[in-house]
């Protein structure tokens, strides 16, 4: 796709399109213009600081993106009127002024588009807010028919959301009026679509007060690295399950597999002896993460048949290794068309699940077996891109891998689910859960993260965000804001009985996957994100007993 | 100091879920025309106490409170309006976040009925605003035994109460310029002291692709730039003379200043050394000469800066600022009659005087406010024709800052927005030099500082200022970082000229003011 500069993408396509809507109108709320055979067209009319619009892409009814020939160009979003006959919906990234920059999705108000469509000639940002304002109709409904109550302020941001997007709809000859009452509908309607989501957790959590066993989690693979024992006495006092990692090969951590068959059990058995001594659940993970970089060059040049035969020794070796004190394990790691360093077909990806789930078991019939699965809206599937490989064929989304299991009779226990801060709102979280959760497994949220600070240099070398890129939510990430997602995140993982376990990934600020994602900074002093889930586990009444 | 009266106590109730601080730990006292005075009035986690008003029978309390959702920022209770009286015995206690939400919405209503008076309606999302933090109020106010679900209920109302505070002024001030239309009489400007601070082509064009007026400054000495005057006498105007033709061959409206600011860092040891007498010599020569070497070019001259009871180096006295003032103002007239005289002030809410502070000087008479001092300089005579008003961000909501503005205009001069700026937020340099580095506080204004929101407040301010027919200037300062009073307060982020969120914000502004048909006269 051509990449064109945000100044002369906002000059070219808003002015063509200010020209355009000079055009007379066919009778109010009808199409501006109909020219049969056009290419469908979303014009977006980006906030000045918006990055230059380089990648937009669709995705079908069941929210899965698929690889097509959409693109951007000076017009906007282009859905070539070839695109076939299915519907689908207009995805991208977009500042929203008072929210973020955060990826939202136009489905024309839950209807989808189709090629055929009556009115080629589209505004994005109407299109956006049209969308958004729908589904926190269709969400507040039901929301409510189950029982809660929402507070005057989401009333407000729902009313003022519908009445500027109607006032909105109603000048789309005048787009520029069109699109400064759209931009308000949406933001509006974002920060609706959270304080629903929230608000309708909390009253679940005061309803129904959960009495099964939650697991509070974290990583703790910083442990190697631990410069006091301030870190291992933070970590206890928050968690309960916790998770130790076996990469087979790495360039920051201690090789687990340096040749094969040859393990290094050391520190793996340490962090076991401490999380024991805390009655920390722990779960092992993972047995198969097939990523180019925590791949070796012995096992990237296995053969189909040489891969099956390693993961029948490997899973024996871990799950056995450690028997009653690793009984939950992540058999495989982001295997849904991402991490696929030997470019497997479905069919053998489905046939190496299989087996590595039935190894786990016959190594300890009593194993929990966790698929994890991570980029849950699966933008790479509209890119055609793995990790670090180009894709030679369609590629899926996790929900469809899922599926592809479930139809081929995959037997596995916990649907396991990264969700690093996605560049997305709660809402759009909420309706990812739904989906998951239509799978009828106890899920985990396997992977959590987000910033406290991406525009100062991290001590470890860590490379910041630009600066000159819009906050992504609320604001630019700072501590508190950090510790604002968590708990939003969490309030709204809680408040689902389906949701079984909740682990933040980084504990610490060194070396860590997020950039400053740590609950405690290098030197394990707590941040303001530690004190908030201590909190909120406090309410919960889901804080460890002390030792 | 005592009144022989009782206590009045505002109890705080800590509802934010940030670390804080969400009080800061001092407060400060205004009275019924909102001039702040000393009182014994302290902050402390407890709660804000006075017990001593100054003498004043009805006063307000300033607290800096941190308002989740809007900013860590002042905010004045007042009682709905009607201020507050000590208790003649014994002590008063009452709910301080309360109080707070019910000044604030009281001076809603206010503003809406005046504002409503213009022909101006609030939209529906400002109605909505409203209309949460009445009803919180109502609700706060019906929990009023309990103090903590009192204090929670009252601090939304107050978040909302905020929120519509300053879109209650902005949808009005827009109403009011698409009204009156495009102003010929209204120049936005900046500090052009980036001359010599970046290269001097890329300085002129990036500075006249933006603005219409200019000050030029002749600080004696600076440390940063270009001494005026190292030496008494010695008046370095060569570099100065070639901006002002620069400017002025570019059609720029040029404002000179200071001819007198005695402040810390610009008062040369041999000023600062000088009797009454001397000041008044000096003052008379150095006006004449720099006045004079400009002659009429000039649109004004900033007579005195930070006068009033602030930067005050020669420790004159409250009368001899206005006598020193006065002769200021009238050899600039006997020099140049048709150059205006503007009188510069800062600090405008004046906190300085419940901390007794003259920059870092400890105040030897009670000090007076920036509205006091211009207030008694009309009233003596002095013949000044524009008052000046340095609003750097001040830790004030925009309602709060433009009804501040409001009370100069029975000054009967024009007003001039002197100096204004906001920071852009830290920046990897200024995080690595130390210069600004990441605030470990709550953030002051909707979030923390960056590119966006510092363009914000200054549409927010800009947008005030125009539809005010009495403000006649807003001028931003200063143009290029790292040099900017404000840290990453400019608008270029570096002397290589990179333009910040700010540059377009400011040029489609003014690009939409001037679409507008023109003003009648």
């Amino acid at each position: 796709m051509d990449r064109i500069s945000r100044r002369s993408f906002l000059k070219q396509s808003a002015l063509s399109a200010v020209a355009l809507g000079t055009v007379p109108v066919a009778g109010r709320g009808g199409p501006l213009y109909v020219l049969p055979g056009r290419d469908l067209v979303f014009r977006p009319y980006p906030h000045p600081q918006m990055p230059a619009m380089a990648f937009a892409y669709l995705a079908d009814e069941q929210e899965d993106p698929f690889k097509s020939s959409v693109r951007v160009d000076r017009d906007g979003i282009v859905v070539p009127r070839d695109i076939g006959s299915g519907k689908f919906s207009v995805n991208a990234r977009w500042y929203v002024r008072d929210f973020g920059y955060v990826w939202l999705s136009a489905d024309n108000g839950g209807r989808f588009y189709t090629s055929d469509d009556a009115v080629p000639d589209k505004i994005l940002n109407l299109e956006f807010a049209r969308s958004r304002v729908t589904r926190n109709a269709s969400v507040r409904a039901r929301y409510e028919k189950e029982g809660t109550v929402f507070s005057p302020e989401v009333i407000h941001l729902f009313d003022a959301s519908e009445e500027l997007f109607e006032d909105a709809a109603k000048r789309r000859q005048d787009p520029a009026r069109c699109v400064a009452l759209a931009d308000r509908a949406l933001a509006h309607a974002l920060r609706a679509g959270e304080r629903i989501e929230l608000e309708k957790a909390r009253s679940d959590i005061a309803r129904r007060r959960r009495t099964d066993d939650v697991y509070f989690g974290c990583e703790t693979r910083q442990y190697v690295w631990a410069k006091s024992e301030e870190f291992t006495k933070r970590f206890v006092e928050l968690f309960n399950f916790a998770t130790i990692t076996h990469y087979v090969w790495d360039t920051w951590y201690p090789l687990f597999e340096p040749r094969e068959g040859e393990y290094q059990w050391g520190i793996k058995d340490d962090i076991v002896r401490w999380l024991s001594h805390y009655d920390i659940t722990i779960q092992g993970r993972p047995l198969f993460w097939f990523h180019p970089t925590v791949t070796p060059e012995w096992l990237k040049r296995k053969t189909f048949d040489e891969v099956k035969q390693y993961v029948e020794r490997h899973a024996h070796a871990l799950v056995s290794h450690y028997g009653e004190k690793i009984r939950q394990w992540e058999i495989v790691n982001e295997f849904h068309d991402w991490a696929n360093i030997h470019n497997l077909s479905e069919a053998q990806i489905t046939e190496i699940v299989r087996l590595a789930c039935t190894a786990a078991r016959e190594a300890d019939p009593g194993v929990v077996r966790i698929l994890n699965n991570c980029c849950p809206w699966a933008e790479y599937a509209a890119r055609g891109r793995m990790a670090r490989m180009d894709a030679t064929r369609p590629l899926r989304s996790p929900r469809r891998f899922l599926q592809d299991l479930a139809d081929a009779g995959v037997e596995y226990d916990v649907l396991g689910i990264q969700i690093y801060f996605p560049q997305r709102d709660l809402s759009d979280i909420a309706r990812l859960l739904e989906r998951l959760a239509a799978f009828g497994k106890p899920i985990y949220i396997t992977e959590i993260g987000a910033s406290s600070k991406l525009t100062a240099p991290a001590p470890s070398g860590a490379v910041n965000a630009p600066q000159e890129e819009p906050y992504a939510w609320h604001r630019h990430w700072d501590e508190e804001l950090q510790a604002d997602w968590l708990e939003q995140v969490y309030t709204l993982y809680y408040s689902k009985p389906y949701i079984k376990a909740i682990n933040w990934y980084d504990f610490s600020d060194f070396r860590p996957f997020i950039v400053n994602g740590g609950l405690v900074r290098e030197d394990a002093s707590p941040k303001q994100s530690f004190h908030r889930l201590a909190a909120l586990l406090n309410d919960w009444k889901m804080l460890p007993a002390k030792k | 100091m005592t009144t022989g009266k009782g206590s009045l106590i505002f109890r705080p109730v800590f509802v934010q879920s940030g670390r804080g601080p969400h009080l800061l730990d001092w407060a400060y006292a205004t009275d019924a025309a909102w001039d702040s005075f000393y009182s014994d009035i302290v902050a402390t986690r407890e709660g804000v106490t006075i017990t001593d008003a100054g003498g004043r029978e009805k006063f307000g309390i300033n607290v800096r409170w941190n308002v989740e959702g809007f900013g860590y920022i002042f905010i004045t209770a007042d009682n709905g309006g009607e201020f507050y009286q000590l208790p003649s015995t014994g002590s008063r206690t009452l709910n301080l976040n309360f109080e707070l939400a019910k000044s604030r919405v009281a001076r809603n209503r206010r503003r809406l009925e005046l504002h409503r008076q213009d022909g101006w309606n609030p939209s529906r999302e400002l109605e909505g605003l409203i209309g949460l933090a009445e009803g919180y109020y109502r609700d706060a106010g019906g929990h009023f035994q309990e103090s903590e679900r009192c204090g929670a209920l009252a601090q939304t109302s107050l978040l909302y109460g905020m929120r519509a505070g300053e879109m209650i002024e902005l949808e009005h001030a827009r109403h009011a310029i698409r009204r009156r239309g495009a102003r010929k009489d209204f120049f936005a400007g900046c500090d052009a002291r980036g001359y010599f601070q970046m290269d001097v082509e890329l300085f002129l064009s990036r500075f006249t692709e933006l603005f219409d007026y200019a000050t030029i400054t002749h600080y004696l000495i600076s440390g940063v730039f270009e001494d005026f005057e190292p030496e008494e006498g010695k008046t370095q105007f060569d570099l100065r003379d070639a901006l002002f033709r620069q400017l002025r061959s570019r059609n720029i409206t040029v404002e000179g200043r200071p001819l007198w600011w005695s402040y810390k860092t610009t008062t040369p040891d041999w000023l600062r050394s000088k009797t009454y007498d001397g000041v008044r010599k000096y003052v008379e020569q150095h006006v004449r000469k720099v006045v004079g070497h400009y002659g009429e070019g000039m649109y004004a001259w900033e007579v005195v800066n930070e006068f009033h009871d602030w930067a005050n180096e020669c420790r004159l006295t409250p009368d001899q600022i206005i006598e020193v003032t006065r002769l200021a103002c009238e050899v600039a007239r006997d020099t140049a009659p048709r150059v205006k005289r503007l009188i510069n002030n800062c600090a405008p809410f004046a906190e300085y005087v419940q901390l007794k502070k003259m920059t870092d000087l400890d105040a030897t008479h009670p000090q007076r406010t920036p509205y006091q001092f211009v207030k008694q300089l009309a009233e003596a005579g002095v013949p000044f024709d524009i008052t000046g008003i340095q609003m750097y961000f001040p830790y004030r909501d925009l309602a709060d800052t433009i009804i501040l503005i409001e009370k100069f205009r029975d000054i009967g001069r024009p007003i001039q927005l002197t100096e204004v700026g906001a920071s852009a937020g830290p920046s990897e340099d200024s995080i690595k030099s130390g210069k600004l580095t990441i605030s470990q506080e709550p953030y002051v204004w909707h979030r923390p500082w960056d590119e966006e929101l510092q363009a914000d407040w200054m549409e927010g301010l800009y947008t005030l200022a125009y539809s005010k027919p009495y403000i006649e200037a807003a001028n931003w300062y200063d143009f290029v970082d790292p040099y900017s009073w404000i840290p990453n307060g400019g608008f270029l982020r570096s002397p290589k000229g990179e333009k910040r969120a700010i540059v377009d914000r400011f040029l489609k502004m003014k690009s939409e003011w001037k679409s507008l048909p023109r003003a009648a006269e």
